[in-house]
């Protein structure tokens, strides 16, 4: 049931081996590597046993939750299942499961365990049968309706009792179906048939839930698609009054943890999808693009066409789409533009890379790209050669053990639950747009006949001016969160850049980058201070840039900026340290490269070259950015044009109207 | 083969289950609730097992 997991090979070895790691934070990593893969009900109570031998209630990257768990049946053998999947998403879940049948006396008692618990999340499994009890089978509807509302209103009430404990969330379980046929068919049409009163009464349930903030622990669901028998098992229930018959707790114990990851945001934000055998059948490198097998007509075709749909229906819900393939770019993104049966466009992609790179590799470029953490994606690819590499190089991606028929592909992303929800807002509404404003200057640049054209037909136009009070937060922002081009990787909090602001020979820039696409918002930072020595030099004391906007020449036009600023104020140079990091190599060459000389020092600090501008020497690099400078004193639409950035504008029409950019 | 619940340290009714589950699921049997509820030690589960197997 849980069959997008790859199978453990040695399951016990692998146990052994993880119990053999030297200390109690090494063992659970190594615990829940273990949690990522299939495991069937004995050995998650395996795996959970040995974790809870760790009896760690915390440890660094494993955020702790507690929940409590409310049931009308025997639900002994669930949190196992529980804690394991909570494991696999790296949460450490604490269970408290309440006394067999006593969950109403528990949370009227203010003494009682689940009290002094103080869950931040409980969930209520109930079953169906509580509310069937008083109905008879010759009920009318108007009878029946009103039972199930009796039982709805008593769950709201507990809602409310459960919620006033620390305000803890609420997940209530789906009413299961174990009813056997009494009229057959005609079930559905008696309203006193059990069969009818479920259905109205989940019915009921999820308009109640969505009033109350509830959120729905779908077992009803998952059982109309494994079948019921899958989740419930007569014999156990008459031995022990459990409802979820053991075989089904692994999934039901994955179905609560996508939940609580949900609420934590750790959902997954991204859809890599490969290519060819995946999105559509055959090798387009070699099938060509009439040859591949996609669309109407064929059932194999069909069943690619299932995955894009599918794929598209995630990206209208605010999941981020992204391609990790090796091929050729031109002819991949060619099968985007020009083939009839595509379903998604090329639009829909909000990161393209197709390469003959390791996948590992362009997962990581994806992840860079859009700015998120490589542990949002999930990677989809039918070549299990493929996948068993990224999972191993990059274990925090998510890459389900797709079936061999692509008629099971999207069944098997689906069932995953990687893109679980907690809630649909304007934000996840627009995030699609946001990601597609960045695919169709993607777009511009595959349709560009060159870099200088890409750039020119963007109509970029640059805002600054020097930070004022409703930057300060996004500036401490992006100089704390930047790693990249970030010159000093000097942090800042708060207090400091309003402090830095406020001093009169502080020299501080915003850059505010547009284009014909959207806006990017507040995207680079710089710092200058008169050195303490002569306060005719200025030094950078930091620039930061958005990844967002590499390669867009704002690195010119924003010292071209910093350099008419400092000469307004009399000074005569910069100075600048680059202060190398692992992770800021891509400015290595940046200071060099805008026409700084380097400074020998005698002892260098670790990492760090002086550089040094003599701004009677400087010149002005030619951009396609047009500047505007944001007035200090006047709200941040009313802009003014800046002197140096008319001279720019007359520079490059000119060099519009003689045909040749520079 | 004489072991009975009696005999091991905290056994309950959900180590029972878990250990009755674990039998169906390896020799891929189902027992009768009637004799799920009755089966006086190991031995008698062995019985039982070997009966179906049959």
């Amino acid at each position: 049931m849980t069959s997008w997991l790859p199978i453990a090979v040695d399951f016990r070895g692998d146990l052994r081996a993880a119990l053999d790691r030297p200390g109690p934070t090494e063992r659970l990593e190594s615990l829940a590597s273990l949690a990522t893969y299939r495991l069937g009900f004995l050995e998650t109570v395996q795996l959970d046993r040995t974790l809870g031998n760790l009896t760690l209630k915390e440890a660094p990257g494993f955020p702790a939750i507690r929940l409590a768990l409310l049931a009308s049946s025997t639900v002994d053998h669930l949190p196992p299942a529980i804690r394991i999947a909570g494991l696999r998403r790296k949460l450490l879940i604490e269970v408290h499961r309440g006394a067999y049948g006593q969950y109403r006396q528990e949370l009227l008692d203010p003494r009682s365990s689940l009290h002094q618990f103080a869950p931040q999340v409980v969930l209520f499994s109930l079953t169906a049968r509580e509310a069937i009890a008083g109905v008879p089978l010759t009920a009318t509807a108007a009878e029946v309706d009103e039972a199930i509302a009796r039982f709805v209103g008593d769950l709201r009430s507990l809602w409310r009792k459960a919620r006033e404990i620390g305000n803890a969330a609420i997940i209530q379980q789906t009413f299961l179906d174990v009813s056997e046929p009494v009229f057959g068919g005609y079930d559905r049409i008696v309203p006193g048939a059990p069969a009818r009163i479920i259905m109205r009464l989940n019915d009921q349930l999820c308009e109640a839930a969505a009033r109350d903030d509830v959120l729905l622990l779908d077992v009803a669901r998952a059982s109309a698609r494994d079948g019921i028998d899958a989740w419930f098992d007569v014999g156990r229930w008459l031995q022990g009054k459990l409802e979820i018959a053991p075989q089904a707790a692994p999934l039901y114990g994955d179905l609560v943890a996508r939940i609580l990851a949900a609420q934590r945001g750790l959902s997954k934000k991204c859809l890599v999808l490969d290519l060819d055998n995946t999105l559509w059948g055959g090798v387009i490198g070699d099938d060509g693009l009439d040859g591949i097998v996609l669309g109407e007509g064929s059932a194999a075709g069909e069943a690619h066409l299932a995955l894009q749909h599918y794929a598209k229906q995630l990206k209208e819900r605010g999941v981020i789409l992204a391609v990790c393939s090796k091929n050729d770019a031109k002819i991949a993104e060619a099968a985007f533009r020009d083939h009839p049966e595509m379903v998604l466009g090329r639009s829909d992609i909000s990161a393209f890379q197709a390469n003959w790179d390791d996948k590992a590799h362009n997962l990581k470029a994806i992840a860079a790209r859009l700015n998120i953490g490589i542990d949002s994606l999930v990677f989809v690819d039918d070549n299990p050669v493929e996948r068993a590499r990224v999972r191993q190089s990059l274990p925090m991606v998510a890459v389900p053990e797709l079936p061999e028929d692509p008629a099971q592909y999207v069944r098997c992303l689906a069932e995953a639950g990687y893109f679980e929800a907690v809630a649909f807002t304007a934000e996840d509404r627009d995030r699609a747009q946001q990601y597609a404003a960045n695919a169709e200057r993607e777009a511009l640049l595959g349709s560009a006949e060159s870099m200088d054209d890409f750039l020119r037909g963007l109509n970029m136009s640059l805002l600054f001016g020097p930070f004022t009070e409703v930057d300060h937060a996004r500036v401490v922002q992006l100089i704390n969160k930047t790693n990249q081009f970030n010159t000093t990787t000097r942090r800042y909090a708060g207090e400091e850049i309003a402090h830095i602001a406020a001093q009169p020979d502080a020299l501080t820039l915003q850059f505010r980058l547009l284009d014909r696409v959207g806006d990017n918002g507040l995207v680079s930072v710089m710092i200058l201070r008169p050195t303490p020595d002569d306060e005719d030099v200025l030094e950078i004391e930091n620039w930061v840039m958005s990844c967002r906007v590499f390669g867009r020449q704002l690195e010119f036009e924003a010292m071209n900026i910093a350099v008419d600023a400092a000469r307004e104020r009399g000074a005569r140079a910069l100075v600048a340290d680059y202060i190398a990091t692992a992770k800021n190599d891509v400015i290595r060459t940046l200071y060099p490269s805008l026409g700084f000389t380097e400074v020998k020092q005698p002892s260098p600090a670790n990492g760090a070259t002086r550089w040094l501008l003599d701004l009677a020497s400087y010149v002005e690099r030619d951009t396609h950015i047009v500047v505007r400078e944001q007035q200090n004193d006047r709200p941040r639409d009313s802009v003014q044009i800046h002197p140096h950035s008319s001279r720019s504008v007359a520079r490059r029409l000119d060099h519009i109207d003689d045909g040749n950019p520079a | 083969m004489e072991t009975q619940r009696e005999d091991v340290p905290n056994w309950d009714s959900f180590n029972y289950i878990n250990f009755i589950v674990a039998v169906e699921m390896e020799f891929a049997v189902k027992f009768k609730v009637a004799d799920i509820e009755s089966f006086a030690n190991v031995g008698a589960i062995v019985t039982e097992t070997t009966k179906m197997l049959a």
